[in-house]
């Protein structure tokens, strides 16, 4: 298969461009590439690529993913050139996530999970591009009672038949799909497992507690912990995972699955204090029934990343929240005003 | 969930993967009292697996891959199964590739009828509110535990997804996962069978599967080569107990998903290839290759499940099995020479 030629930046795809980390990375790869970003604002929203529409490097289209995709049908993407350029790196992420509306978006997310997954990877057959698959912590099941860390080698114990299986093991599927067509196709397909990410942009009031904490924190309203006392996360800020996700697609081999996330174990509790401080806020803290969708997920262990990509989480957690409440202020005319 | 239409006379039951080794041994069952649709695409199966059945009545056949949607009613040839007024009663879900030998060649296949072909058909599903088993396998335990040989239906399914063999397992698993879902979200009554080591007639003879190697062995007069362990040991069920263990799991009520159906009863692999050295009056000998790949057994079915819901057990013997066995290789063989000479 000829390598296409590529005269100038990259073309990248991103597919959930417009979601949280999407966004996000987005934003990072405009700095030196092309970026067509895809998302159908299924649970993702318009307003967090708003600021990069303008950019002439960057292209939103909007569409489902478990349409198939012809990049060469659109004529806003004529100026990338994808006929003689193609399409260099694929990052995929999308897939609903909502824990509140989780039951909402089920048959989307098996469809995400297989289909779209299948129809992200046929273009990479089709342009022999690179892929990074975003996956997630869930594919090796609850938080274990022993407490180890999840290294990437672990089978992974998920339930099969749980109500939230479309995506959990969706989620697993998808991964095959990607070994399948590596196998098959010999096409590079990398996989990020992310945990818990926060950072500005996180959806408000669907479950996440994070982004709902420093919302409720600067109204004086009431902190809602999904669980008790006993809640604990670990927490990455999401310009870490961007980087970590373009140093796993930059790697000069497939270094195979790769966990990105924090190790550090923190109550929900503690977290919700410390915003309370860096707001000067007297809320107070309410513990709620647990949401199918917010557990407490198992801890990372991060020596492949280290070793293999130099990746270590950088931004502190105090780093991070201020940085997100920040976000949340300066917003918050506009956040509040779209819960309504 | 009641059935959406009347019913006139006999059910309609649709059967993916209906040709296969197991799917043609289930038509041939469920012809005797219903209208069954075959439906394949002999990806891995054989037309004369259904052959004595294309001139049923009571039987169609539809040449289609699951992996394109479908709609029973544009079919012309079920117009006498009057689907628009009958509907689709049960739909019993087996299509997926299968082959020993050319796995390598269906990889994506497997993949694509274990995602988007369950998709296809639970839609046809939902559609007709049919009810639904899905032939699921044994595989989803993960490979046998020397302190857990038995495995129960509530036990957590762990197998590595990043294998060679991922489309298979993995695929079998994200397909009980798209069941559950659609369970969930249109209330459809789902079945899910686990199926263990199953053998019988019409299991392909040069597929590279353990028994039908075997019994080539035996005929042929050759060496009966185990790569395994002497002291390996393995369970087997007979294609026709799963079968009925299959119908009445369709049969029960809407709240018995998983069950698992296999035999709970181990034997010397040594012994049966003895047995089967014996039922075909050869005089070859066992031989025991130590394995590259070591012997990797599934697990044992705990079967109490099926015992007490579905009144069901296995009931074929092991050497009337084989018997059956040995009969069809032995007309397969003649034939197959036949049509080479």
């Amino acid at each position: 298969m000829p390598v296409k030629p590529v005269f100038d930046k990259k073309n990248v795809l991103v597919t959930g461009g417009a979601g949280f980390i999407g966004s996000h990375l987005c934003e990072e790869l405009l700095k030196t590439s092309r970026v067509i970003c895809l998302d159908n604002f299924m649970t993702s929203q318009e307003s967090n690529i708003d600021h990069l529409l303008k950019n002439p490097d960057f292209e939103f289209i909007r569409h489902d993913i478990s349409v198939p995709f012809d990049p060469e049908a659109y004529p806003e993407l004529a100026r990338f050139k994808i006929k003689f350029q193609g399409i260099q790196e694929i990052y995929h992420l999308a897939c609903p996530t909502s824990a509140k509306k989780f039951d909402q978006y089920m048959m989307q997310t098996l469809y995400a999970n297989s289909v779209g997954m299948k129809n992200a990877l046929d273009l990479a057959v089709r342009f022999q591009s690179r892929v990074l698959h975003t996956s997630t912590s869930v594919v090796y099941g609850t938080r274990p009672s022993d407490g180890h860390q999840f290294k990437e080698e672990e089978y992974g114990a998920v339930d099969v038949l749980s109500p939230r299986s479309c995506y959990d093991e969706g989620k697993r599927f998808a991964e095959t799909c990607c070994k399948t067509y590596e196998l098959v196709h010999k096409i590079d397909v990398r996989i990020a497992r992310v945990f818990r990410t926060y950072g500005p942009r996180m959806p408000l009031f669907d479950g996440q507690m994070i982004p709902d904490f420093i919302t409720n924190a600067l109204d004086g309203k009431e902190m809602e912990i999904y669980g008790d006392e006993s809640f604990r996360t670990s927490l990455i800020y999401v310009t870490d995972v961007v980087d970590g996700l373009i140093k796993i697609m930059n790697a000069q081999s497939n270094p195979g699955p790769v966990n990105l996330g924090s190790d550090i174990d923190i109550p929900i509790v503690d977290v919700a204090n410390r915003i309370m401080e860096m707001t000067g806020s007297t809320s107070t803290i309410m513990f709620k029934e647990p949401l199918l969708f917010i557990t407490q997920l198992g801890l990372p262990n991060l020596s492949k990343a280290k070793e293999k990509l130099g990746w270590i989480p950088l931004v502190t957690l105090d780093d991070g929240l201020k940085r997100t409440i920040d976000y949340t202020i300066a917003n918050k005319s506009l956040l509040s005003f779209r819960t309504f | 969930m009641s059935t959406k239409r009347t019913l006139l006379t006999k059910k309609n039951i649709l059967v993916t993967g209906g040709s296969g080794f197991i799917g043609s041994h289930l038509c041939d069952a469920l012809v005797k009292e219903h209208h069954v649709i075959c439906m394949d695409n002999f990806s891995t199966s054989t037309v004369a697996n259904i052959e004595h059945l294309l001139q049923n009545p009571n039987f169609e056949f539809i040449n289609h891959d699951i992996t394109q949607p479908f709609d029973l009613e544009s079919y012309s040839e079920l117009e006498r199964f009057k689907i628009k007024f009958q509907g689709v009663q049960e739909i019993y879900h087996l299509a997926t590739p299968i082959s020993k030998r050319h796995f390598e060649d269906f990889k994506i296949a497997t993949v694509l009828t274990n995602s988007i072909g369950t998709k296809n058909v639970l839609d046809v599903a939902v559609a007709n509110q049919s009810k639904v088993l899905y032939a699921s396998s044994s595989v989803l335990y993960g490979p046998r535990r020397p302190d857990h040989p038995y495995v129960s239906e509530t036990d957590p399914c762990t197998l590595d997804h990043l294998t060679p063999r991922g489309a298979y397992d993995e695929g079998k698993r994200f397909s009980e996962s798209i069941l559950q879902t659609y369970a969930d979200v249109y209330s459809l009554d789902v079945k899910i069978a686990r199926i263990f080591r199953t053998y019988g007639p019409r299991m392909k003879i040069y597929d590279g599967n353990l028994l039908p190697d075997m019994i080539n062995s035996a005929l042929d007069e050759h060496d009966v080569e185990l790569t395994a362990p002497e002291d390996a040991r393995i369970s087997l069920a007979y294609v026709s107990d799963i079968i009925d263990g299959m119908i009445r799991h369709m049969n029960t009520s809407i709240d018995v998903t998983v069950v698992n159906l296999g035999s709970d009863q181990e034997h010397y692999l040594s012994s049966i290839a003895a047995s089967i050295i014996k039922l075909c009056d050869s005089d070859s000998r066992v031989r025991f290759e130590p394995s590259t790949m070591g012997w990797n057994e599934a697990g044992l079915p705990d079967i109490s499940k099926a015992r007490q819901v579905l009144g069901w057990l296995p009931l074929v013997r092991l050497e009337d099995g084989l018997r059956q066995m040995i009969d069809y290789s032995r007309s397969k063989r003649r034939s197959t020479i036949s049509f080479g000479s």
